[in-house]
């Protein structure tokens, strides 16, 4: 398949779009019929002659400037006039320059985008003067521009839709369902996020659990090898000696507090208090705020359920 | 609490919201649920998906109130979202399923359950009588006709009144873009109501 071609033949060459561009307000002959036909199905050419419109359209809008005094005389004098024995190609040249020359002019026609800009407000205020300086003096123009001011007017008298009944009702109640289903979903979020994921995870989580299962039943082993040993006499065993380690456990530490003097420090720590209240008073506000703030944080991480926080405010 | 809240503006309304307040909401909801439920209509042209989209629309926009940007208007922001969940919807319709257990655009079970009664019974719901009353119009038949771009352009622009920047906030689209989607979408509605 030849991608010069679609199915109506040969796509349009720059020539062929700027005199089918012309052609818009002028003759109309059988080679711009045919590549009218070619454009209505070429979206490759479409868009090329929008592109040429644009261009035609600035050229339109380009301001003129006079020329020095007596510059067509001297622009006369300079050139040979194309007779009946012109050669072709300055024949062409000429045709191509008037061409020009009468798109330059402030008569040039406004392009479809240049209208619907129009109607829509959407020019701005430069173009817009230049194209409703053309819009006085050009009817054509101006019933095209009605146009598109009727297809706007009648889009923007379309009416709205309103949604089925109880939409609003049923709105709020699937969001408030929703909030509620949410807040369980991130408690069980945060529990799932405990399960290990990657092989080092699973690795150290069945490192964690195994430890003291397998200690455990080390132990075991070891013991059923003793045979002396009876389950009564185990129980005992071990009584005594959690007994034993607690009583140690206990005197150490009240040993350990009566040597520190934390107690005396504690002791005079509150002497101090009761004799400057003042000091009491701010020692209280510094631990209420400590207590609200990580009452807060807690709230924060935790997450009590938002909707319900909601109903209370409103 | 008695506030007025229709002297509000949008943007206080979506502060309030944020808050807590319950009434915000509802006067969001009460703002929005006419323009939001016609754009989402219009572009997929069935009430019951329409219905179940723009309830998805006002469901995420609420969800995500927190991260809203006051540099723009919380109509942009809502549509924007209307619109992703519609395109979202349309693009998925393209692939053609049939399925004898609901209509493929059905985006709910709930959705799907009221559409299948409908092919069961081929008979016309009032839904459909309704909504083929509302879109039987010459120039409702040429909008449901542009390509789904040049659709949303014409409908933010000349419907719900949207300035080209917004509407290329909305669409996430450069504004030559939505310049010439303009162009192009009135072009074909000129010629379409001309040949009709
Ligand atoms: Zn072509
Ligand atoms: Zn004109």
């Amino acid at each position: 398949m030849n991608s010069d071609r679609s199915s109506h033949g040969r796509h349009l060459d720059d020539d062929a779009i700027q005199s089918l561009l012309d052609a818009v307000e002028r003759r109309v002959d059988a080679e711009t019929e045919s590549a009218r036909r070619h454009l209505a199905d070429c979206r490759v050419c479409q868009a090329r002659v929008d592109a040429w419109q644009e261009v035609f359209g600035e050229l339109g809008q380009l301001r003129r400037f006079a020329p020095p005094g007596r510059f067509a005389e001297r622009v006369l004098s300079g050139i040979e006039l194309p007779g009946e024995a012109a050669s072709p190609s300055r024949a062409w040249s000429w045709g191509r320059l008037r061409r020009w020359l009468s798109r330059t002019a402030a008569d040039a026609h406004l392009s479809g985008r240049r209208l619907q800009d129009l109607a829509d407000g959407a020019l701005a205020r430069k173009r817009a003067t230049l194209a409703r300086a053309h819009l006085a003096t050009c009817t054509d123009c101006e019933d095209r521009l009605a146009g598109w001011r009727r297809l706007i007017a009648t889009l923007e008298a379309l009416p709205s839709f309103a949604p089925p009944a109880g939409f609003a009702e049923r709105v709020m109640a699937r969001w408030r369902e929703m909030a509620e289903e949410t807040t369980g979903r991130s408690r069980a979020a945060r529990a799932w996020r405990l399960w290990p994921r990657s092989p080092r995870g699973w690795v150290l989580a069945g490192t964690l659990t195994g430890m003291p299962v397998a200690a455990f039943a080390a132990a075991a082993a070891f013991l059923s090898t003793v045979p002396q040993l009876t389950t009564g006499g185990l129980v005992t065993y071990l009584w005594w000696q959690a007994r034993d380690a607690l009583s140690a456990l206990g005197s150490s530490v009240l040993a350990a507090v009566m040597q520190s003097g934390a107690a005396f420090r504690a002791y005079s720590l509150a002497d101090y208090l009761i004799a400057s209240p003042a000091t009491a008073v701010a020692a209280a506000a510094g631990f209420t705020a400590l207590m609200f703030s990580s009452i807060w944080v807690l709230h924060r991480n935790i997450g009590f359920p938002r909707f319900a926080l909601r109903h209370v405010h409103s | 609490m008695s506030l007025n809240y229709q002297s509000v503006e949008d943007a206080e309304l979506v502060t309030l919201a944020a808050e807590g307040r319950e009434s915000a909401y509802r006067e969001l909801l009460s703002r929005y649920e006419r323009p939001v439920f016609s754009l989402i209509y219009r572009m997929v042209r069935n009430r019951t998906v329409a219905e179940d989209l723009a309830q998805e629309a006002f469901i995420r926009t609420f969800n995500a109130i927190d991260t809203y940007n006051p540099q723009y208007k919380f109509s942009s922001w809502i549509f924007k979202i209307a619109n992703n969940l519609t395109i979202d919807h349309l693009r998925k319709r393209r692939v053609p399923t049939v399925s004898m257990h609901g209509a493929p655009d059905a985006v709910t079970p709930e959705a799907q359950a009221r559409t299948s009664l409908v092919v069961q019974s081929h008979a016309e719901s009032p839904e459909e009588y309704v909504q083929n009353r509302e879109l039987a119009g010459q120039i409702e038949a040429a909008i449901g006709e542009l390509r789904e771009e040049y659709r949303v352009v014409v409908l933010l622009r000349h419907i719900e009144g949207h300035t080209y920047d917004e509407i290329a906030r909305i669409l996430d689209i450069p504004l030559g873009t939505v310049k010439t989607y303009l162009h192009r979408a009135r072009a074909e509605l000129k010629l379409r109501l001309a040949e009709a």
